[in-house]
Formats: C-alpha cells, structure tokens, sequence
C-alpha cells in the first residue's frame, strides 16, 4: 500500500478488506514521492525548497497552510529564468512587469493546473504570451525612437549584460513572431526541440526550420547594427 | 577591417546568447520583487475575507465619510424640524371668507 503523506492518509481508511478495494489500490501507481513532513500539520514548517515542481504544485492545491509556501519556492526557483527570457524578448525595463504578468496568472491558474505538460512548458507559455502582449502595448511607442547607445561597442566584454539584452532585444522584435518565439525559447532558455515544439504547438521541423532562419536574419542584423562579439 | 565591419557568424552569435544567458543581479533579484507585491496583495485579500465572513452588523461596510455625512444631513434635518416657527392661529392671515364661515358655523368648523 502507498501511503504517502499527499494523500492524508486515505489509503489506511479502507481497512484490510481486499475486496473493497479501488482499482486505483489494486493496481497502484509507483510512488511518485515520500516525504516525512505531514501536510496538514500546522505547527510544523516544512522546508520546501528542494520540493520537486510537482510535489509544490500538489501542495498548492490543497489549499493548506504551506499553500503560499509552495508558491513562494516555485517563484523563486523559476522568476530568474522567466526574467532573462524576457529581459532579452522585451527589454530589461520591462522585464519585471512580464515577470508580475506571469506569476499572477500562476497564482490563479495553478489551482486548475493538470499535470500532464511539465510546469516549465506552461509557465514559458505563459511568459511568451505576457511578452506578447508587453511587445503589443510598446508598439504604440516604436522601439526606433528609443535612443541607441552612443556607440556600437564590445558588448560581450563588457561586465553587465543589460545592455546586450536590450540591443538582442530590439533585434527580435525585428522578427516575425514565430520566429522570435522559437529563437528564444532555444537560445535563451535552452529549451530542446521537442519541448518547444509543445510549446508553441508547431512541428518539430517547423520549429528547427523558424530557429534557422531567425537566425540567419539575426546575423544579418546583428552585423548591420555593428553587434559582434 | 574594423570589428563593426565584420560579418556575425554562427559562433558569433552562440557567444552573444551565451553572454544574453548569464545571470545578473536583476534575474537574481525578480522573485523578490514580484513577492513583496504578492505578499501584500495576499494579506489584503485574507483581510477582505475575514470581513466578508463577519456578520452583517460587524462589517465595516460604510465608509466612515459617507457615515459623517449621513449624520451630518439627520443633524440638519433635526434642527430645521426643531427650530420650525410653530404656526400659531393668531399667525394666520386675515380673511374675510374665513371669518364669514367662523360666524356662520361655529368655532371648528
């Protein structure tokens, strides 16, 4: 019998009545995770930390006290990285409201979330579509009329990287959409071809085929703006 | 040839993402930010439950302006009704119908 703590203890309720059990009991599930911390212990906090996605996902869901707990590590483990996509796709001035975008609409959906798709797929779904709509409202005020800095210059030596992600930036928002996505989810999150392919729901040659000509238009801009390393 | 003049290739670029992938002190820093908004938007929405779960009488659901106002307007209407010159008989205006009727009727009539 699993008897894992996520599941309050249920198993134990059906007694030793082989015949009453569920499918589910005869033929259970390998056990996902053991961990040592009861759930709805409200006087323990447990350090969840080094929690998978899934097991805080789980412990969301249940509403319980460690709730917000949970959301706080998955915050914390995953805002870098949706922080540096968006740093690079819209700006780093505008990277920390993509970054609210996100997590809010986590903080609301996580409730309904399946686990079917990995947290990581829907979380970058999620950003791009919060860049998406950052890059749609700043199109009012087109990014030429931002100005350029003095002078194209050695950005790759440089210590901060802030300003090489504006001028990347500025230059993926020369690309059509599809492109852009595909481009960064590779480049920038170092996602595979597989898990982009679930995320933006196109075809594996499709998405290799949008990386390489986005590429390939990204040099050809790259070299005309005088960005090189 | 200067280094403007020179043609990005594929290398190129991989350093540039490479360079664009490392972590600062912003990316470092984004939880935080976004958690200290989220705590205190959390704590007002457990605020507005507990008052939404109190009983009717005990939820402050008027705000303490329109409440002074409200007193303000009964405290206004009180006096107007208080202070209101009593309409004396003697305070009537003569009337020649009236005492006409008054002589033929009888007093109350």
């Amino acid at each position: 019998m699993v008897s894992s703590p996520l599941r309050g203890g249920v198993a134990s309720a059906t007694g030793g009545f082989p015949f009453q059990l569920s499918p589910l009991e005869l033929f259970p599930r390998p056990p996902p995770l053991t961990y040592e911390v009861t759930l709805n212990d409200s006087s323990h906090s447990p350090d969840l930390r080094g929690w998978p996605d899934e097991a805080l996902v789980q412990v969301f869901q249940q509403r319980g006290p460690h709730s917000e707990g949970a959301f706080e590590v998955l915050v914390t483990r995953h805002a870098p990285r949706i922080h540096r996509l968006a740093a690079s796709m819209v700006g780093p001035g505008s990277a920390d409201d993509v970054v609210q975008d996100v997590f809010i609409a986590v903080h609301s959906g996580l409730q309904n979330f399946r686990a079917e798709a990995a947290l990581t797929t829907w979380l970058h779904r999620i950003a791009l579509n919060a860049c998406t709509r950052a890059l749609k409202q700043r199109s009012s005020v087109p990014w030429e009329s931002v100005a350029e800095p003095a002078a194209p210059h050695d950005l790759t030596l440089s210590g901060e990287n802030t300003d090489l992600r504006e001028r990347l930036a500025r230059a993926l928002y020369t690309l059509p959409p599809d492109q852009r996505e595909a481009l960064a989810l590779r480049e920038l999150s170092g996602l595979d071809y597989a898990e982009i392919a679930e995320i933006t729901g196109a075809e594996l040659g499709t998405v290799k085929s949008r990386i390489n000509r986005a590429r390939a238009a990204l040099r050809v801009l790259l070299t005309r703006t005088g960005v090189t390393p | 040839m200067s280094q403007f003049e020179s043609e990005v290739g594929d290398a190129e670029l991989d350093a540039l993402f490479a360079q664009a992938r490392e972590p600062n002190e912003a990316d470092a820093g984004a939880a935080e930010r976004f958690l200290t908004g989220h705590r205190v938007r959390v704590a007002q929405a457990q605020t507005q439950a507990q008052i939404q779960s109190r009983p009717l009488w005990v939820r402050p659901r008027i705000p303490a302006k329109w409440l002074a106002a409200a007193l303000a307007s009964a405290a206004v209407i009180a006096g107007v009704g208080v202070l209101r010159p009593s309409l004396a008989p003697g305070d009537l205006p003569a009337s020649a119908a009236y005492a006409a009727y008054q002589d033929a009727l009888g007093e109350g009539w």
